[in-house]
C-alpha cells in the first residue's frame, strides 16, 4: 500500500491524541476514585446509583424518625411509670385507711398525704416534651390537656368530673419504616379516663383519688351504716385503683411492645445503612487495582508511540540527495 | 533534423516532469491537494519505406489522481461524524450535569423531603416549619437553575444554527465562484484545472462538515450543489442562501430556511441531516426537547401531587378545605402556540388536571375528583378498563364492585399525575371538532369536539384545553408544551413562605370516643380524598352502638342525607344514613369522603365521633402523607416515583450520551479509512517525489545529450562539405 508522507505525520499525532485522552480519563478516575464519572459512562449504573442513594437517605431518615419516636415513647413510659408509683403508694395508704384503730385526725393526715399524691398526679397527667407540648392532650398539643373540673363530689364519675378532660383522642404517629406508621403518644382518655366501676358508670383515676379522699376526710360518726358502709367504700375505692392500675399497666405494655419493635427496626435499618452504601459504591466507585494497572499499560503505549514517531519522521530519500 | 526534434520532445517532457514533481513537493502539505501526475505518449511515427519512425513524445496532459468515488466516501463519512460530533459536544453537556452530586435534582429533591419528615415529627415546631420551606425554596430554585442552563443550551443552538447557516452561505459563494473560473478555464485550452477542481471539492469536504450536501457535475464542468432532498444551494455559478429564521410552529426557536430569489421557505428539519447542523437539530429536537420535557414533568408532577395532598390537609391557623388551604407550589399553565401561518384567530388555553387523579388498589384503579362540578371519576387503569362517574362517592363505590367484581380499597391511596413528558399538536379539523396528537409516538385523539377530546386527554393525559375566544380555520394548529416551563416557573407559594404556619401538616378530621363509652369499641380514622367533607367543629358525625339491632350496629347522626358505604373483606355495601350500620370489626366505612374503622368490643350506647380537628396543633398525618409522595408512584400514570422518573432522565440522556459517542467513534473510524484510502492514492509521498525528481533529471540529461549527439552529427556534416 501507498502511504502517503502527510498520512505518516497525521496518524501518528491522531495516536498520541488517544492514548492521551485515555490517560487523561484514567487520571481523573483515579484523582476521583470514581468509576463512572458521567452517566455516559454506565447510564444503567447512574440510574441506579441515584435511586438506591434515595434509598439510603430515605432509611436515614426512618433510623432519624426511630429515635425520635423512641426518645417520645421514652418520655411517655417515664410518666407512666410515675403513674404506676403514685397509684401504688396511694393503695398502700387506702389500706392503711382501713385499720379500724386509726382516728378520725390520722385519716385526716392520710387525706392530706393522698391530696399531695393527686395533684402530682395532675402533674404527670400534664407532663410537657421537650417543645413544650403536652403528651397526653392527643393532637390539641398545646392544649393543657387535665383540669379540675369544680365539682362537688356527690361522688365523682364521669358525669360529675373531679377533673375534665380537654385533649382529644388523636394519637400521633411517625414513619419509622416504609410501611410502618408508629403512634408515639398514647391517649390520656385512654389512661385515666375510663375506669368503669361496678355500678356500670366510669370513673377517671382523678375521681377515684378524689372519692377516697372524700372517704378518708369523712368523720367516722357520720357514716350512716357505721363500719360497715364505710368498709364498703373503701374496698371499692381499693377496687378502683387495682383497675386504674391494671389499665395503666395495660398501657405501658403497648409502649413497652412499641420501644422493643422500634430496637428491631434499628437493627434493621443499620445494617440496610451499611447495604445501601456498599451497593453504590459497587454501582460507581473505581477499582484501583485494575486503574492503576491501566494507567501503566496506558503509559508505556504513549512513550511507545513517541518514541517510534520520532524514529519513523527522520526517514527522507532527501536526506541522501 | 528529426534528430534535434525529438530531442526537444523529450527534453520538454522531461521538463514537466520536473515542474510536476515540484509542484507536487509545495503542495505536499495542502489540505485538499491531489498529487498530479504527467501524462506521456509517443508521437505519431513517420512512415518511411523503412518502416515508422518514431517522433519523439508528447505531453497529454497533466492530471490529479483523483478517485471521485473515495473522495465521496470520505464526504459521506466526514459529514456523519461531524453530525455526531456536534450532537456529542452538545449532549455532554447536559449528561455532566445532571449527574452531578452536587449540581443534579437529587439532593435537593432529598433536602425536601427529609425536611417534610421533620416537620411530620414535630407538626407545631416554627423552626421545623420553616426548615421545610427553605428545602422547598432550595428545590424550586435547583429545578430553575437547571431549567436555566438547559435554556442556555437552547440559546447556544440559535446562536450556532445561525453561524453554521453563514459557513454554508459562505462556502456555496465560493463554489459559484470557483464553478464560474473553472467553466473560463476549461473552455478556453479544453484541459481539467487540477487545482481548481481540488479547491472546488475542499470546499465541498468543508461543507459537508457543517451540512451534507450531494453534487452532480454538470457537462461545462461547474458543480451543482443540493441539501436535503434537493433543495438547490449551488447551481452553476449561481449560489442559493440559507437563513436561520423563527420555527412557524415554535417562533422562539430558530431553524433554517432557504431563500430563493426573493422567497423564503422553512425546511423541515428532518429533512437536513448530517454535518454539524443535523447534529444541532438532532439534538435539539431528541435529547434537549426530551430532557427539559421530563425535568417539567417531574416538577409538574411533584407540585400538581404535592398541593392535592396539601389541599386535604389543616394548617396551624385552624384552615381547612381546598378553598382554604394555601397552595403549597405556584404552578404555571400548559405552555400552548399558535402556528405562524394560521389562517384563523382562534385561542387555545390548556389546563393540568387539578387535582390529579388518586393511585388505589396497588394502582388498578384511579379516583379523580372535578372540583366544578363535584363529580367523582374512576377508573380501572388496566387498558380497556372501564370507567364510571357520580357525585355520590359511596354509591360510587358499590358501582364499580358491581361492573368489576373488585372493592376500591378508600384505605390508602396517593396522589399521581398522567402528563407525560411529550408536546402535543391541536389541529382543527371543522365544525367545533379538533384533533390532537401526541408527538412522541404520534398518536392521536380525535376529531372531536374539545368536551369530548378532554374526557379523553384529562385521563389519559393529565390536561384539558379550552377555546375562549376566537374563530379557527381548517387546518390551523397550535404547539402545546405542557412541560416545557414548567421547572422555569415552579415557585414556593408566597402564602406560605410569608406564613409558614400556613403548611397543612394536620387533617381536619378526628375519630375519638369520649370518656363514658363502657366498651373496648374503637374508631380508627384512615384517610379522606378530595371533595370529603370534614364535619365542621361542634357538628361532629356521631355513630351510636345498638346492640338491640339485629345484627347490632350503629346508628348515625349528623351525615343527613349522605350515603355510607361499608367495606368489609367480601363486599361493599351502601346505606343510607338513617340506616342502622352492622357492625363487622376492622371493615372501612365510607361516609362524606372519609374512611375510617370501627374495632374491638363496643357496648350499648357508646359513641364514636368523626369530629373536626379543633386545636389540631400535634397532630402531623398530612406531612407524612406528603412525606410518602416522596417513594410512591406518583407519575406515569402511577408506575414510577420522582426520584425514579428522574433516574429514568438521566440514564436515557446517558445512554444517548453514550450511543452517539459510541456511532461517533466508529464513523470517526470510518472516515479515518476512507481518509486512509484516498491518501493512498492521491497524497503525496515525498520519497516517491524524490525518485521521480532523480529519473525526470536524468531524463533531461539525457535529452540534452540528444540535442548534443544531434548536434556534433551536423558538425560531421558540415566538415565534410568543407
Amino acid at each position: 500500500m501507498r502511504v502517503s508522507t502527510a498520512q505518516i505525520f497525521e496518524n501518528a499525532t491522531l495516536n498520541m491524541n488517544r492514548n492521551q485522552t485515555d490517560l487523561f480519563r484514567l487520571q481523573n478516575q483515579i484523582s476521583t476514585g470514581r468509576r463512572v464519572l458521567a452517566p455516559e459512562d454506565d447510564p444503567v449504573a447512574s440510574a441506579q446509583a441515584l435511586v438506591t442513594t434515595q434509598s439510603q437517605q430515605v432509611n436515614k431518615q426512618f433510623l432519624e424518625n426511630q429515635g425520635n419516636a423512641k426518645v417520645q415513647l421514652t418520655m411517655a413510659e417515664t410518666t407512666l411509670d410515675g403513674v404506676t408509683n403514685v397509684i401504688q403508694y396511694v393503695r398502700e395508704r387506702a389500706v392503711q385507711l382501713g385499720n379500724g384503730a386509726l382516728g378520725d385526725d390520722q385519716r385526716l393526715a392520710i387525706a392530706t398525704d393522698l391530696q399531695q399524691k393527686f395533684d402530682e398526679l395532675v402533674a404527670l397527667a400534664n407532663a410537657q416534651n421537650g417543645e413544650g407540648l403536652y403528651l397526653f392532650s392527643g393532637f390539641k398539643g398545646g392544649t393543657r390537656p387535665f383540669s379540675l373540673a369544680g365539682n362537688a363530689a356527690t361522688p365523682y364519675n364521669v358525669t360529675n368530673p373531679s377533673v375534665s378532660f380537654n385533649g382529644d383522642g388523636g394519637e400521633r404517629v411517625l414513619q419509622v419504616e416504609a410501611s410502618r406508621q408508629m403512634g408515639v403518644t398514647v391517649s390520656g382518655d385512654d389512661v385515666f379516663m375510663r375506669l368503669r366501676n361496678d355500678s356500670g358508670v366510669n370513673e377517671s383515676l382523678f375521681d377515684v383519688f378524689q372519692n377516697l379522699i372524700g372517704i378518708a376526710q369523712r368523720p367516722a360518726a357520720s357514716w350512716p351504716g357505721g363500719g360497715a358502709e364505710f368498709g364498703q367504700n373503701l374496698a371499692t375505692s381499693l377496687s378502683q385503683l387495682d383497675r386504674g392500675l391494671d389499665n395503666v399497666l395495660r398501657v405501658r405494655a403497648t409502649v413497652g411492645a412499641r420501644l422493643a419493635e422500634l430496637d428491631s427496626l434499628e437493627t434493621v435499618a443499620t445494617d440496610l445503612d451499611v447495604q445501601f452504601a456498599e451497593r453504590v459504591s459497587n454501582l460507581q466507585d473505581l477499582d484501583y487495582a485494575q486503574a492503576i494497572s491501566d494507567l501503566t499499560r496506558k503509559q508505556v503505549q504513549l512513550q511507545a508511540a513517541q518514541r517510534s514517531f520520532v524514529t519513523i519522521s527522520g526517514l527522507s530519500l532527501f536526506n541522501f540527495l | 533534423m528529426s534528430f534535434m526534434s525529438i530531442g526537444v520532445t523529450a527534453l520538454n517532457a522531461a521538463q514537466l516532469g520536473l515542474l510536476t514533481t515540484e509542484h507536487n513537493i509545495a503542495n505536499a502539505s495542502t489540505v485538499g491537494y491531489n498529487r498530479q501526475r504527467v501524462g506521456q505518449s509517443a508521437n505519431t511515427p513517420l512512415a518511411t519505406g523503412s518502416g515508422f519512425v518514431g517522433q519523439g513524445t508528447q505531453v497529454d496532459s497533466i492530471r490529479r489522481v483523483y478517485n471521485e468515488f473515495i473522495a465521496s466516501q470520505v464526504n459521506q463519512s466526514q459529514t456523519t461524524t461531524s453530525e455526531l460530533g456536534a450532537y456529542y459536544d452538545q449532549v455532554t453537556l447536559i449528561d455532566n450535569m445532571l449527574a452531578d452530586p452536587n449540581a443534579g435534582l437529587s439532593p435537593a429533591l432529598q433536602d425536601f423531603f427529609r425536611g417534610v419528615q421533620t416537620v411530620a415529627a414535630s407538626p407545631a415546631s416554627a423552626p421545623a416549619r420553616q426548615a421545610l420551606v427553605s428545602s422547598a425554596e432550595a428545590l424550586v430554585t435547583r429545578f430553575q437553575s437547571i431549567d436555566n442552563r438547559l435554556s442556555e443550551l437552547y440559546e447556544s443552538v440559535d446562536g450556532q444554527v445561525a453561524s453554521t447557516v453563514g459557513g454554508i452561505n459562505s462556502l456555496a459563494t465560493q463554489i459559484a465562484e470557483i464553478n464560474q473560473r473553472i467553466v473560463v478555464a476549461e473552455a478556453a485550452i479544453a484541459q481539467p484545472s487540477n487545482d481548481l477542481r481540488d479547491q472546488r471539492d475542499q470546499l465541498v469536504a468543508e461543507l459537508n462538515t457543517l451540512v451534507r450536501v450531494s453534487t452532480v457535475s454538470e457537462s461545462d464542468g461547474s458543480l451543482s450543489v443540493f441539501i436535503g432532498n434537493g433543495q438547490q444551494l449551488v447551481i452553476g455559478t449561481r449560489a442559493n442562501s440559507l437563513v436561520a429564521i423563527p420555527s412557524y410552529a415554535d417562533p422562539e426557536r430558530m431553524t433554517v430556511g432557504l431563500t430563493n430569489g426573493n422567497t423564503t421557505q422553512q425546511i423541515p428539519e428532518a429533512i437536513i441531516t448530517g454535518g454539524s447542523l443535523a447534529g444541532l437539530l438532532r439534538f435539539r429536537s431528541e435529547s434537549l426537547d426530551q430532557a427539559t420535557n421530563a425535568l417539567g414533568q417531574i416538577s409538574a408532577s411533584i407540585a400538581l401531587t404535592f398541593n392535592a395532598q396539601h389541599d386535604l390537609g389543616q394548617d396551624l391557623l385552624g384552615n381547612v378545605g381546598a378553598a382554604n388551604i394555601a397552595d403549597f407550589f405556584a404552578v404555571s399553565s400548559p405552555k400552548v402556540i399558535s402556528h405562524q401561518l394560521n389562517q384563523g384567530n382562534g385561542e387555545i388555553t390548556a389546563t393540568f388536571v387539578s387535582p390529579p387523579p388518586m393511585r388505589l388498589n396497588d394502582g388498578a384503579f384511579s379516583l379523580s375528583f372535578n372540583t366544578a362540578t363535584g363529580t367523582y371519576t374512576v377508573n380501572q387503569l388496566a387498558s380497556g378498563g372501564g370507567t364510571w362517574n357520580g357525585n355520590d362517592l359511596s354509591a360510587l363505590m358499590d358501582t364499580v364492585e358491581t361492573a368489576t367484581g373488585q372493592r376500591l380499597d378508600m384505605s390508602e391511596g396517593n396522589f399521581f399525575t398522567q402528563l407525560t413528558g411529550s408536546d402535543y399538536r391541536l389541529t382543527f379539523a371543522g365544525g367545533a371538532n379538533y384533533t390532537l396528537t401526541r408527538l412522541s409516538d404520534n398518536t392521536s385523539f380525535g376529531p372531536a369536539d374539545l368536551a369530548t377530546l378532554n374526557s379523553q386527554i384529562g385521563a389519559s393525559e393529565g390536561f384539558t384545553l379550552s377555546a375562549p375566544a376566537g374563530t379557527p380555520q381548517l387546518n390551523d394548529s397550535f404547539l402545546i408544551q405542557p412541560t416545557r416551563e414548567f421547572a422555569r416557573n415552579i415557585d414556593v407559594n408566597t402564602l406560605i413562605t410569608s406564613d409558614p404556619r400556613r403548611i397543612a401538616t394536620a387533617l381536619p378530621v378526628l375519630a375519638e370516643a369520649p370518656s363514658t363509652n363502657l366498651g373496648s369499641g374503637r374508631i380508627a380514622f384512615e384517610s379522606l380524598v378530595p371533595g370529603a367533607v370534614p364535619p365542621a367543629t361542634g357538628s361532629p358525625v356521631s355513630f351510636t352502638f345498638d346492640a338491640a339491632a339485629v345484627p347490632p350496629g350503629f346508628t348515625v347522626t349528623g351525615a343527613a342525607g349522605s350515603s355510607i358505604a361499608v367495606t368489609t373483606n367480601s363486599t361493599t355495601t351502601v346505606f343510607a344514613s338513617t340506616a342502622t350500620i352492622p357492625y363487622t370489626p376492622d371493615a372501612l366505612i365510607t361516609v362524606n369522603g372519609m374512611s375510617f374503622r370501627f374495632s374491638g368490643a363496643p357496648q350499648q350506647g357508646d359513641r364514636f365521633l368523626l369530629s373536626a380537628n379543633v386545636n389540631g396543633i400535634a397532630d402531623g398525618r398530612n406531612a407524612l402523607a406528603l412525606g410518602q409522595l416522596q417513594t410512591q408512584q406518583t407519575m406515569e400514570g402511577a408506575t414510577t416515583s420522582f426520584q425514579s422518573a428522574y433516574g429514568q432522565l438521566v440514564s436515557d440522556v446517558g445512554n444517548k450520551t453514550r450511543e452517539v459517542r459510541v456511532t461517533r467513534d466508529a464513523q470517526q473510524k470510518l472516515l479515518e479509512q476512507a481518509q486512509a484510502a484516498r491518501e493512498a492514492q492521491s497524497g503525496v509521498n515525498l520519497d516517491e517525489e524524490a525518485a521521480n525528481l532523480l529519473k525526470f533529471q536524468q531524463a533531461y540529461q539525457a535529452a540534452a545529450r540528444i540535442m548534443d549527439v544531434g548536434n556534433r552529427l551536423f558538425d560531421e556534416l558540415l566538415s565534410i562539405a568543407r
